[in-house]
């Protein structure tokens, strides 16, 4: 993983969770500080996926995956 | 899919009573349960590869066909019709979840072998911490069952549940 793909992940996180305030927020009942922490925790998920999509140590690792047969019995980690 | 199966799983139950007409509550112990149960029955699979009853190349075939979630289903029908249809929606949500993976599912087994795949990132295999390394190091893992757990925190507020109470 690069250095920036943790930082960058951080970012996107704001940006998902601002916009689920703005869609799913209901004005009646206001996510309170602890559950808009927990949103953005949660965030933090999918975001870190988005960030790997630009790492090219991520995209390399993927690569070498793809061309190992997980299901062949030589090539089952012991 | 890995861990995010839990979170599928729970966000089916939180559609359990429009699924069933209100016979399950969202989210209640017989919901989760039932969905759970189902939705991972599929990976058990793994059992007669650990037995070595099977070969590694078990994992995902018969269990992850069109044929075994009528074959479930009709079983589960025969006991009750609202787990059945809670089934049938979370074993067809597991291929779903499954389906970015390079492995493929058969799911017209047996009429033909063909798999299906959205080859979204490289299956890791079935079990073991390579398998799970292996997995979380690629991006759609992390996008598609993050996305899963933020839909169930919406889905959660929504239902106002806790910690939404």
């Amino acid at each position: 993983m690069l250095r920036r793909t943790p930082a960058l992940a951080i970012l996107i996180a704001g940006v998902i969770s601002i916009l689920i305030v703005f869609i799913f927020e209901i004005h009646s009942r206001p996510f309170t500080t602890g559950q808009g922490i927990l949103l953005y925790l949660i965030s933090l998920l999918p975001s870190l996926g988005i960030s790997l999509l630009f790492d090219t140590i991520s995209r390399e690792e993927s690569r070498k995956l793809y061309q190992i047969n997980f299901y062949e019995e030589k090539n089952i980690c012991k | 899919m890995q861990v995010g199966h839990i979170a599928v799983a729970l966000a089916i139950s939180s559609y359990a009573p429009e699924l069933t007409g209100g016979e399950l509550e969202a989210l209640s112990f017989e919901s989760i349960a039932v969905i759970m149960v189902s939705h991972w029955l599929p990976n058990l699979d793994v059992i007669p590869i650990w037995l070595k009853i099977a070969k590694p190349s078990f994992h995902c075939t018969w269990s992850h066909s069109l044929l075994f979630v009528l074959v479930v289903s009709l079983i589960i029908a025969m006991f009750n019709i609202s787990w059945a249809i809670v089934a049938i929606v979370s074993l067809l949500i597991h291929y779903l979840a499954d389906l970015p993976s390079s492995v493929g599912l058969p799911l017209l087994m047996p009429l033909t072998k063909k798999r299906f795949s959205l080859r979204l990132w490289a299956d890791t295999g079935h079990f073991g911490w390579e398998t799970f390394k292996g997995s979380y190091i690629q991006a759609w893992p992390w996008i598609l069952e993050g996305g899963v757990f933020l839909f169930l925190f919406i889905r959660i507020y929504q239902k106002n549940l806790w910690p939404f109470i």
